[in-house]
């Protein structure tokens, strides 16, 4: 399993995104290892700020990140999530739903 | 609702106008309806460009209300080129119920529902704003069907009604926008029964900002009681009676824990 560099992300979310500590605080927090194959992808994205082309059951990084407006390492927790194989078969299904579902704010 | 600034709004008279001619028609339509309302008629204005947020060419933020400025922001796609009016226009009565609420918040006798007039003021004060949902610090249901989402999305589905089917007999175009909202508004119900796990969704995220609510306030104190002989750092003592600010996207915020206590509403931020 991968452990993110949370000293890290949360330079880069408060100082150079701009959210707001507490909050970045509260995310990284219970941020949960993560699969070894997504390493590479934080990896590019530390680096470069760029998304990987990877996705999980047909639904890709950029794709839930555009419809759910997600931050990089949510829209990766989320992708993570789609990898646990005790997850039964209808929920995955609705999870992937509603990853794919745009959505809009006013 | 009984408008008379409403003569370029219909479609055929939309088409017509330029963006500028648009966004003055709004403009013109809000302080009739404000004037109604008894409010003080918000500036309308036009997101600005580092402030926009699309998904391709479509806009993901539709329009914002900034209680400080007391202004209502729409994208500028919304009024442009070959668009009919009623997106911008639905965008627009969404905004202005915001500045109802605030208005209603501020002035309680106005609102006769004094409940939901409660509702709106913890959730004023407890808003589950855009940066919560990109953090995953809530979900995307708990935003939309929060008490004061949910009333103003509710009323600008209403009033575009009312307005385009109902007072302009509109009946080349818009049956096929509303069916398109009304398409919108089920996939949004069936994501709440899915990420909020009820049917009764919108009780559900009403109970998620009350708690929210309360764990603030009771940090406020916690914090009020531990330095006794200090005035309070927390500027939300009566959060009914403050106005929450805007939150610019692309800002930094302060590390100053009592700047986080506010919360923008109403412009998806």
């Amino acid at each position: 399993m991968y452990e993110i560099d949370r000293k890290e992300f949360r330079r880069i979310m408060v100082e150079e995104q701009g959210f707001t500590p507490s909050k970045v605080d509260l995310l990284l927090a219970d941020y949960p290892a993560i699969d070894e194959r997504f390493a590479a992808a934080i990896e590019q994205w530390l680096e470069s700020r760029t998304l990987a082309e990877i996705s999980v059951h047909g639904i890709s990084l950029k794709e839930i990140i555009e419809n759910r407006q997600f931050h990089f390492l949510v829209a990766i927790r989320r992708l993570n999530d789609l990898l646990d194989e005790q997850v039964p078969s209808p929920d995955l299904n609705r999870e992937i739903e509603a990853l794919r579902t745009p959505v809009v704010f006013e | 609702m009984n408008l008379t600034a409403i003569s370029g709004l219909t479609r055929e008279a939309w088409a017509e106008l330029t963006s500028e001619g648009r966004l003055g028609e709004i403009g013109d339509l809000e302080r009739d309806f404000a004037a109604q309302e008894g409010r003080e008629a918000c500036k309308v204005t036009l997101i600005r460009a580092g402030e926009r947020v699309t998904r391709g060419e479509e806009p993901v933020l539709r329009g914002q209300f900034d209680q400080l400025a007391n202004e209502i922001r729409v994208d500028p796609s919304l009024l442009s080129g070959d668009r009919p009016p009623y997106q911008a226009v639905e965008t627009y009565f969404h905004e202005a119920r915001h500045a109802y609420q605030v208005h209603a918040i501020r002035h309680p006798e106005v609102h006769e529902d004094q409940a939901q007039l409660e509702d709106w003021r913890k959730n004023d004060a407890a808003y589950v704003n855009e940066e919560d949902l990109r953090l995953g610090l809530a979900s995307y249901s708990h935003y939309r069907w929060q008490p004061l989402e949910a009333d103003a999305n509710q009323v600008a589905r209403e009033r575009t009604g009312e307005l385009y089917a109902g007072q302009f007999q509109d009946e080349s175009q818009y049956p096929s926008y509303a069916a398109q909202k009304a398409n919108e508004i089920s996939a949004y119900q069936k994501l709440a029964v899915n990420e909020l796990g009820t049917d009764n969704y919108q009780e559900e995220a009403r109970r998620f900002v009350l708690s929210r609510f309360e764990a603030q306030m009771t940090r406020e104190q916690g914090i009020a009681e531990s330095e006794p002989s200090q005035p309070s750092k927390v500027t939300m003592a009566a959060p009914s009676q403050e106005p929450t600010s805007v939150t610019p996207q692309g800002t930094k915020p302060s590390e100053d824990e009592s700047q986080e206590e506010e919360y923008g509403y109403g412009h998806g931020m």
